[in-house]
């Protein structure tokens, strides 16, 4: 049989790996906003560069994958997946909790609110909102992915 | 409520078929026809009728409704 994965199989790999990148992603966001808070300037000026250099791997991968859509200018046959409908869906929770937040954005971040950060500058405020996002993102993608658990083919045993 | 039931797994059984090779024949990943067999994920119209077209029978054979009543 032929082991090559198809173009289904592709896509279903890229949405897994969109959701997979998006932790390390939050990590460095976090990260830059915690070193920036602990005044470290080398490790500022690094974390700086790398969220820059991931963001601009994102704007990239996002701007050719939009291209590539637009030349095809084929309707909703690549989204036709348990996998996109599952990345849709991570999608539209990460949106609604990041809402949510915002909604209570003045009770978290301003003062002494709920988080107990005094004065957090706006920039650090939005990186750490990022970050929730992409968390919540890639949360609820394996967890959906989960749910469906895989189990084997029963009659690809032994053949 | 309305549920949909489908005979994938029967027509794959007696075409000798994969879910790797019935995914592979009708464009889509085998998590996709797996997740479909068992229930979890209701297909687009085109997924329903490719597959009916690659078992060559009309898609109510494969996919019905029940209204649970």
């Amino acid at each position: 049989m032929n082991d090559q994965p198809n173009r289904a199989e592709l896509l279903d790999r890229i949405n897994t790996l969109m959701a997979t990148g998006a932790l390390p992603f939050a990590a460095l966001l976090v990260l830059d906003a915690l070193a920036d808070a602990g005044v470290d300037s080398t490790l500022v000026t690094v974390l700086d560069w790398a969220a820059k250099g991931a963001l601009a791997v994102v704007v990239v991968l996002l701007s050719v994958a939009v291209a590539r859509k637009a030349r095809s200018g084929k309707p909703a046959g690549d989204e036709d997946s348990y996998s996109a409908t599952t990345l849709r869906k991570a999608l539209a929770a990460s949106w609604v909790a990041t809402f949510v937040v915002l909604t209570q954005f003045d009770s978290l971040f301003d003062g002494a609110g709920i988080l107990g950060v005094a004065e957090l500058p706006l920039v650090h405020a939005g990186e750490i909102l990022t970050a929730f996002m992409l968390v919540v993102l890639s949360l609820t993608y394996f967890g959906l992915m989960a749910l469906a658990s895989d189990e084997p083919d029963p009659s690809e045993e032994g053949s | 409520m309305s549920s949909l039931h489908n005979r994938i797994r029967v027509f794959r059984a007696e075409h000798r078929m994969s879910q790797a090779e019935l995914a592979r024949a009708i464009g889509v990943s085998r998590k996709t026809i797996s997740t479909i067999e068992v229930g979890r994920f209701v297909p687009s119209t085109v997924i329903a009728l490719k597959i009916a077209r690659h078992f060559e029978v009309p898609v109510e054979d494969i996919f019905q409704l029940s209204d649970g009543e």
